[in-house]
């Protein structure tokens, strides 16, 4: 093992050493009144607020649905953490000592091994704060859970919630760069002869950057794995309307798989659109006979990714409702739901019948 | 027509249309939209200035936003407020304090702002108590009032509250002229042998902004009507107006009207505190009360202090020096310069301005007309700088733009002009709608005004608004003084009657305003820090309820044990510490007043309940989804009944049983 590789494990090594202050994770909540935003970054020793005092106001908050409070000292990963970080450090510069390089190929593994277990966890805990509400939670949204993503956006009720990687993350990919960079300059070394002299700068290089391609798309595949929660569960063979589809009716796209519908006519043809607003549109546009319909199919928003028959949901339409045309009228499968929306939203609850007439009246059509 | 001029009259049409098609795009400069557009402040952007203006007899300070005429916030400060509890509550009653007893009132005129070097520092505000006399100070993180202080042997602390360059003092001076001796039973026709005037000085601390009666200076029996500090060369100064040297005691109207000239009084502070510390002040006797928010207690403190220390001017010769200045003066308003002192005499015909140099080039050559109370008196022609002639009927106050121009409200003709500080020629006027007191100028008294917008404070709105009965509220307008001439751009009605007003720079003082009151750093004796040491304890008659805010419930919600003849003392601390989230607290037959309490903060609020029963309670300010739920009750035995004390929230329940047991 030569020089460069070593040195590389000293380096990534030491490139870990910031994880024990930087936050690995930050979550970013928005509501209409919290313009500022709260937030709270996640380390490998504690969480703690965007702002001095952004956990407990996020507790108040949760309180009302029937959230957990966070509190740091409760979570006992926490103090597992560290000693995994420290023994990676450790374990590095030990392997850096023993200049051969499948160390530091088990090395990586254990890294590899360690990071997905941190990223479980982090998950799990996300999942666990998410659904495990109180029963006495004074709001209570049926099928509503509150897990924010690991990586991404979602809405949850009033809050638009955020989370990415953050600087302490960043660290940590670099140190694992630097590990498999010296992998890659620990083989290659072994099979040259002692007396020539190597071009470290290019390996380095060229083994940097394979080493960070790596870590960018596990980290990539490991954000991109939607985990199989209560909703998928409940939800066997859901279809679903991908975002981003482009509306038959209007100029828009599906925004979000909470929202959308889709029309098939006896004829076969399919037809797809961005909200409930723009399938009603269409048939009325159209004049479309209910004869001619195969099937007329609404997103229901409170689960979100499954299709139900337009015909039998229950609709409920309030101006603090979201939807995507404007109308507010949101698509759920059940009345009590359907209850349920209407007295924390107020506004009307429709059926079908009573959508096409809002819909017929509010676009004059 | 040959086709040449056919084609050059169609370029000339096409042009023209040109020219009509980009002027519709414009608006027409001094139209209506673009008149609103300089008002106009989009929703979600902020304005350009803090605004805060006196409230007169209402005792209070108003903050709005300007240019668009918002109103902001009201700071009760010489006040009793049944919207935040101010003055009714245990912390806050304190500041009201005197030596006459709690006076829950007064009539606030001139707020200043600290200053650093001559400009507004945007750390305090001062305002007169014109009444009762007192100086208030205002924290301008919290916009709260913070201190007051009684100023004694004043008979109406009008000529206040102005600072000096640095903020070493913010002076007092008395309008009625009272006999000397503290306490005295004279008859008033006596006044000229009995009654003295007294101007004061109060020093500030640079640091916590602590109010301290530093000495005060005896002068004769006049009425004292406005101050100023000088700045730059004459900043070892302050400006005194008087009037009423005729010393009448009545009917006033015509008495104090007779003369043609009356005084300004130039005091050099300087010497005068080498003078105190000289030892050449003199004790008298005194007593008044100085009021503070003390952070370390967590709540306003009186402390009774007896005693001031008075200088004669006799013992101070170069000191204190008579300016003649016709006639009535009210302002005394110094230019950026520091080198101009403009009188407004209210019935002179001309604005007079007296030099800064040419008063000290007078009084090192000893050009005196004549000596009063020991006092020299200077010679009209020797200090005047010039008269600004025709300035309309009754010039009362001047600001200035800092680019050579002065402005002075007028208040008979109910106009505004606009005068050269070079030539003290009028180059503009525009009416004021109606009656026009003090305007101002964004820091238009400072060395480096923002001269971009001006306030005049009119006194009657007579048809100006949609009419709200024989009394209606004293309007403000506002007016573009970024050009040659004066723009009036809106008028709007204020509140309380707007004497005078400060205006500083949103961005000094946006970034220090605070969010919360730290929980951390609460240290009031009684405050809770965390909900679960919510309690309520008995000594004797009294019971103390440590009552916990947070959205949404209080805790305790359920008391009982408290009996008739009981005095009770709710303790609130709103244990949140977010922006906004504000508490409140009411209860059924609260003969005191309603309460709120912002976040960190603690407040107590005093109860003596007279009947029996059953007394709900619950929060005033829409604090969230459940505020509705935010409620509880007290229950109230029979006096002598004897009854443990048992408080309550959710499936919680504790009691003083176990202390009671044998």
């Amino acid at each position: 093992m030569r020089n460069p590789a070593r040195l590389l494990m000293v380096l990534a090594g030491l490139l870990l050493l910031p994880a024990f202050w930087l936050p690995l994770w930050s979550i970013g909540l928005r509501a209409p009144q919290y313009s500022d935003g709260l937030g709270m970054y996640i380390g490998i020793r504690d969480i703690w607020g965007h702002e001095p005092h952004d956990i407990q106001n996020i507790n108040i908050l949760n309180h009302y649905i029937g959230m957990k409070s966070i509190d740091p000292a409760a979570v006992d990963v926490l103090s597992i953490m560290p000693i995994a970080l420290g023994f990676l450090i450790a374990a590095a510069l030990v392997v850096a000592t023993l200049a051969r390089p499948w160390p530091i190929v088990a090395w990586l593994a254990v890294f590899a091994a360690l990071s997905a277990a941190g990223l479980y966890e982090f998950w799990s805990w996300n999942y666990d704060y998410g659904h495990n509400l109180s029963p006495d939670a004074p709001i209570k949204v049926p099928g509503m859970s509150y897990q924010p993503p690991i990586f991404g956006r979602t809405q949850l009720l009033n809050i638009t919630a955020t989370s990415y990687p953050s600087w302490g993350t960043l660290f940590i990919g670099l140190a694992f760069a630097a590990g498999i960079a010296a992998a890659v300059l620990a083989f290659r070394g072994r099979g040259r002869s002692p007396g020539r002299r190597p071009a470290p700068a290019r390996a380095t290089t060229t083994g940097t950057a394979a080493a960070l391609l790596v870590v960018l798309a596990g980290s990539a595949s490991l954000s991109g794995c939607t985990p199989r929660g209560a909703d998928a569960e409940t939800l066997p063979g859901a279809e679903t309307l991908a975002p981003g589809l482009p509306c038959d009716y209007c100029d828009g796209v599906v925004p979000e798989a909470r929202f959308g519908a889709e029309l098939v006519t006896v004829d076969g043809a399919r037809y797809r659109f961005m909200s409930t607003e723009c399938l009603a549109a269409f048939i009325l546009d159209r004049g479309i006979q209910p004869n001619e319909i195969r099937s007329a199919r609404v997103v229901d928003y409170n689960h979100g990714r499954r299709l139900i028959d337009a015909r039998a949901a229950y609709y409920v339409r309030s101006p603090h409702l979201p939807s995507p045309n404007g109308l507010g009228l949101l698509a759920v499968e059940t009345e009590k739901i359907a209850r349920n929306l209407h007295f924390f939203f107020h506004g009307e609850r429709l059926d079908w019948e009573g959508v096409l007439r809002t819909v017929r009246a509010e676009w004059q059509l | 027509m040959t086709r040449k001029s056919l084609y050059f009259g169609l370029v000339l049409a096409a042009a023209a249309g040109a020219l009509a098609l980009a002027n519709c795009n414009k608006q027409a400069p001094g139209s209506v939209a673009d008149i609103a557009a300089r008002t106009y402040v989009p929703p979600g952007e902020y304005d350009e200035f803090y605004a805060f203006l006196s409230g007169g007899y209402n005792g209070q300070v108003s903050v709005w936003g300007l240019p668009s005429g918002r109103m902001l916030k009201v700071i009760p400060v010489f006040s009793m407020d049944p919207e935040t509890g101010y003055g009714f509550t245990e912390e806050t009653r304190p500041l009201l304090m005197t030596s006459y007893g709690e006076i829950p009132w007064d009539d606030s005129h001139h707020p200043h702002f600290s200053q650093t070097n001559g400009d507004a520092d945007g750390r305090w505000l001062f305002i007169n108590a014109n009444n009762t006399p007192r100086i208030a100070r205002i924290d301008l993180t919290t916009f709260e009032t913070v201190e007051t202080l009684e100023i004694p042997n004043t008979g109406g602390n009008h000529g206040s509250s102005f600072v000096t360059q640095n903020t070493e003092y913010v002076v007092g001076a008395t309008r009625f002229s009272i006999p000397v001796a503290k306490d005295a039973d004279v008859p008033i026709d006596s006044y000229k042998e009995n009654f003295g005037g007294m101007v004061s000085f109060v020093a500030v601390h640079p640091e916590t902004g602590r109010m301290s009666l530093e000495f005060q200076l005896l002068v004769p029996p006049y009425n004292y009507d406005l101050a100023r500090a000088g700045k730059g060369p004459s900043a070892d100064w302050v400006f005194f107006t008087t009037y009423n040297t005729e010393m009448a005691h009545t009917l006033l109207e015509i008495e104090a009207s007779r003369a043609d000239k009356d005084f300004i009084l130039a005091v050099n502070w300087k010497k005068l505190e080498e003078a105190v510390r000289d030892g050449r002040a003199r004790p008298m006797e005194a007593s008044y009360y100085h009021n503070y928010y003390d952070p370390a207690q967590g709540t306003a403190v009186s402390v009774a202090k007896s005693g001031t220390r008075v200088l004669y001017p006799a013992d101070v010769p170069g000191a204190v020096f008579f300016l003649p200045t016709p006639k009535s003066p009210h302002g005394v308003d110094i230019d950026p310069s520091g080198e101009l002192i403009v009188a407004g005499g209210k019935l002179a015909t001309v604005i007079p301005v007296h030099s800064f140099s040419k008063m000290l080039a007078a009084i090192e050559a000893r050009d005196f007309e004549t000596e009063v109370f020991g006092i020299p008196v200077l010679r009209y022609e020797s200090t005047i700088a010039g008269e600004v002639q025709n300035p309309g009927l009754g010039p009362l106050h001047t600001e200035f733009d800092g680019k050579g121009y002065a402005y002075t409200s007028v208040y008979i003709s109910s106009e505004i002009v606009k005068w050269s500080l070079s030539t003290f020629e009028v180059v503009d006027r525009i009416d004021a709608f109606y009656s026009i007191g003090h305007l101002m100028i964004p820091r238009g008294d400072n060395r480096n005004p923002a001269g971009k917008y001006m306030l005049g404070l009119t006194k009657t709105a007579r048809d100006r608004f949609l009419p709200v009965g024989p009394k209606q509220n004293h309007p403000a307008q506002l007016y573009d003084i970024s050009g040659d001439r004066m723009v009036m751009l809106s008028d709007f009605p204020t509140i309380g009657e707007p004497h005078y007003a400060q205006a500083i720079e949103a961005s000094r003082l946006m970034p220090q305003s605070k969010r919360i009151y730290s929980l951390e750093e609460n240290n009031h004796p009684r405050a809770i820090k965390r909900p679960e040491d919510a309690r309520v304890e008995r000594e004797g008659n009294v019971v103390r309820v440590y009552m916990a805010h947070i959205r949404s419930h209080q805790r305790p919600d359920n008391i009982e044990g408290i009996m008739v003849g009981d005095t009770v003392y709710f303790h609130h601390t709103n244990v949140e510490q977010d922006w906004d989230v504000v508490h409140g607290f009411a209860l059924k037959g609260m003969t005191n007043s309603e309460v709120l309490i912002p976040p960190g903060q603690t407040r107590t609020i005093k109860w003596v309940p007279t009947r029996p029963g059953i007394y709900p309670f619950y929060c005033t300010a829409f604090c969230s989804a459940l505020h509705q739920e935010m409620q509880g009750y007290v229950r109230v035995s029979p006096a002598g009944s004897n009854p443990p004390l048992l408080w309550r929230t959710g499936n919680e329940t504790r009691s003083d049983l176990v202390a009671r047991a044998p």
